[in-house]
Parts: C-alpha cells; structure tokens; sequence
C-alpha cells in the first residue's frame, strides 16, 4: 500500500462515517461507492463493486425511521474491499465468504459505536443545556463536535475492525478443499439478499411478479 | 424567475448550512440542535427575529428527513414573515415530511439507483460510482434548493403540494422500476452462472438461482439482513464444500 492510497484510506474511513452519521449525506457512505473508490484505488474494481452490492442490501432492507440505528452498512463496504485490495482475502478460494461473514459479524459492534456517537451528542447537548448556553456559537460548536466525532469514529473504528478482521483471516485455518471462483458463490449470495429485498419492496406480490419477470425478459432478450 | 434566485441566493449560506444539520443528532432532541441552529441563522439573514418563532431552542423535539429540512425552513420564514404561530404545525409537518422523505429517499430511491448503477457496472464499472452519486444527489439537492422556496412560496399549505404531484406514489413508482430492474439483474446472474467454469447448464443455474431468490424472500420474515447474509455464506460454504 503506498503512502497516498493511505491517505485515501484515512479520510474515506472518516468521510464515510461522517456522511453516514452526521452529515452531508450525499451518499458517500453508501457500501456500493465506498467500495468503488477503493477498487479504482487499487485497481480491483471488480471485485470491490461485487462485495459493495453484497452489503449495500444490508441498508436496502432497513430504513433509518425516528430512532432507528441502522446497521453499519458502510463499515462493511470499506472494510470488505480493503481487506481484499490488501491481498488479506484470497481470490481463488473460500477465505472470500469468511471474510463476509467475519465482516457481517462486525457490523454489530461497530454499529454500536454509532449508538455511543448519539449518546455522546445527548450528553454535550444535557450538558449546554444545563449550563443555560443557549447563544448561537454554542449551537454551532455542538454541531461542529459532532462532526468531528463522526470523522473519528470512521477513522478509529473503522480501521479497528478492519484490522482485527485482518488478522483474524491471517490466524484461522481457511484454506478451501476445492478451488471455485468467488464470482460463483457471490453471484448466490447476491440472488438470496435480492430474494429479501423482493418482499422489502411495495406493492401486490402478483404485480412484483409481473415486474420481475418483465424485466428479466427484457435483460434476456436484449443483454 | 429573478425573485426565485434573489431568495435562494439570500438563503444560501443556510442551505448550505442545512447538510450538517442531523450533525448533533441524539435520542433526546433529535435534530433539534441543528434546526435551531439553523433557524437562527436564518432569523439574522432575513431579519425576521428568532423572538418571532417559537420552537427555536436547542432543547426542542424536533426530528424531519434531511432533504426535508429547508421545506420547513422555507416555511417557516413565510409564516413568521406574515407573523402567523408557526410552531403549532412544527411537530405535525416535520413528521410529514419524515415519513415522505424516509419512504421515497431511504426506502425507494436508494434500492432504484443501486440497481440502476449496476447496470452501469456491467459496461464501465467506473462510472457506476459517478452514477450513482450523481442520480441520488439529483434529488437531494434538487428537494434542498427548490424545497426551500416552496416551502417559502405555499407556506403551510406545501402539503397539498405533494399531493397534488401524487409524492406518496413515488415510492412505489421507484419500487416497481426497481423490481424490473431486478428482474433483468437475475437475468444476467444466471447468464453468468451458466457460462462459468462449474460445469453447470442452464436448468441447474436457473434452479440455484430459484432456490435461493426464495429462500432470501422466505428467510427475510424471520432473520434481519445481516444474519441472513452470515446464514447464507455458511449455506453457501457447505454447498461448495460437499
């Protein structure tokens, strides 16, 4: 890794969480983009896109209503395609799939952390609450520490977790008895998740259906 | 046109403003330290007075979508213009405009542009990125920028704007564009899947790809999405494995 993919990788992991958490959101922080940048990074675009679209169905099937934290989704876009720029997941055997799994794990702690950043907001605003600073500049610097801790978080926990996946991947014995492209078995993973989002989704099941089977025709026919 | 300009552009520093509001969000008062932020700071660009609008303190409830924020600022500015008690309707309109924005925006857009950035991806990876970015941002800064001054032009009746346009049909509009879309990406997946090195043919492909299209549809009651990921690698582990 050379020093200015280092780079790029300290103000994703920040930038990513800081879109998520605080602010912005102009979807820097979605798992299919993430990934993207770190594969054109690193040139392995491909894969990277492939393992964006696996986790960017974990924020599809849940939507951030009131008080609902979602699942870190965005964790698991950046830390998945650095492991697999960084060469910590092989190609050509199963470590893809327990790295995913790994990676999916880790999302609960991590989206703890989340949790901890609203907690930590709740306290600054009891706390300039209490001390009866209700001026603008006191608005603005709770605002302004919120989106630092946004940054931080994504750099810190982010690269944490990534780190102890790595490492964890680096300890167990996952070599694979048999040698399958990861395409494969991503490609069914990918069919499973799209079967979840296809109750997500409004409508009748009937006119779903319809859609569905429409489109598939019309990729068929013309792709 | 010009009186369109001339206020979003005395405006503008807020909407900018406006995308690091959620940046104190916490289980006590949501959003509401970004909106008084910003409501007073829109209180001294338009010299309306933060006296004027109650609902300005830091400690207030106050929880919308963020590409809903300025809609409410816009309103605001109008009823406190016209001296009308706003802060009645916040909690009413600031809900509303939640649920429109987490219906179209969190439930529906983003699975629409996903798939249609995938698409993308098929013939240049790259831009699919840039797609994406460039598709979902459309709206975001399109409801910013423009709900700002509906919000300032209808005052309180914005409302019967959106359902004049029928905004509550959107979502499910994207969701079926979505399903189609979806549709054409199973397509491409067995197509894939057949002409790999597994020795596969078509019948078995398309078979896999039934098998496990419903057991996601079925598995999505029970389990949440990333354990049904963690189920499905495993699954998918011990069917390579055998």
């Amino acid at each position: 890794m050379s020093l200015t993919q280092g780079i790029l990788l300290f103000f994703l992991s920040g930038l990513s969480s800081f879109d998520r958490v605080a602010g912005v959101n102009i979807m820097l922080s979605r798992p299919i983009v993430i990934s993207s940048i770190i594969g054109i990074a690193f040139d392995q675009i491909l894969i990277c896109i492939l393992l964006g679209a696996i986790f960017e169905f974990i924020g599809m099937l849940e939507v951030p209503v009131g008080t609902v934290i979602i699942k870190d989704d965005s964790f698991a876009g950046y830390s998945s395609s650095v492991l697999i720029s960084l060469g910590a997941i092989s190609h050509n055997n199963l470590s893809i799939l327990l790295a995913i799994i790994l990676v999916t794990l880790m999302i609960y702690p991590v989206t703890l952390t989340d949790i901890y950043c609203r907690k930590f907001n709740k306290l600054m605003i009891t706390r300039a609450f209490n001390e009866n600073k209700s001026n603008e500049n006191s608005d603005g610097f709770l605002i302004r520490i919120g989106l630092l801790v946004s940054f931080v978080r994504g750099v810190v926990v982010y690269n944490l977790a990534t780190l102890l996946i790595f490492l964890a991947l680096h300890n167990i014995d996952y070599f694979a008895k048999k040698e399958v492209s990861p395409i494969y078995y991503l490609a069914l993973l990918f069919i499973l998740l799209m079967g979840c989002l296809f109750r997500f989704l409004n409508g009748e099941l009937f006119v779903k259906l319809v859609f569905l089977v429409v489109g598939f025709i019309a990729s068929w026919v013309i792709l | 046109m010009g009186d369109i300009m001339k206020l979003l552009w005395k405006a503008f520093p807020t909407l900018v403003r406006s995308i690091f509001y959620q940046a104190n969000w916490n289980i006590e008062n949501m959003q509401g330290t970004g909106f008084s932020w910003l409501l007073k700071d829109l209180s001294k660009r338009f010299n309306i007075g933060v006296g004027n609008i109650r609902g300005n303190e830091r400690a207030d409830y106050f929880n919308t979508h963020p590409y809903f924020v300025t809609f409410m600022l816009g309103m605001f500015l109008k009823e406190a213009e016209s001296g009308t008690a706003v802060d009645q309707y916040k909690s009413t309109y600031a809900s509303v405009f939640g649920a429109l924005g987490d219906s179209f925006f969190w439930h529906s857009l983003r699975p629409l542009t996903f798939f249609l950035s995938l698409f993308i991806a098929l013939y240049e990876p790259m831009f699919a990125m840039f797609f994406y970015l460039i598709f979902f941002n459309i709206f975001n800064i399109g409801f910013k920028f423009l709900g700002f001054y509906l919000g300032y032009n209808y005052g309180t009746n914005v409302i019967d704007l959106f359902r004049t346009v029928s905004f509550a049909n959107w979502s499910d509009i994207a969701d079926m564009a979505s399903i189609f879309f979806m549709g054409g990406t199973l397509a491409i997946v067995i197509k894939y899947i057949s002409n790999s090195d597994n020795d596969v043919i078509n019948s078995v492909a398309v078979f896999k790809t039934a098998i496990f299209f419903l057991a996601g549809y079925a598995t999505s009651k029970y389990l949440s999405a990333p354990f049904t990921l963690v189920v499905g690698a495993i699954i998918v582990t011990i069917v390579i494995l055998l």
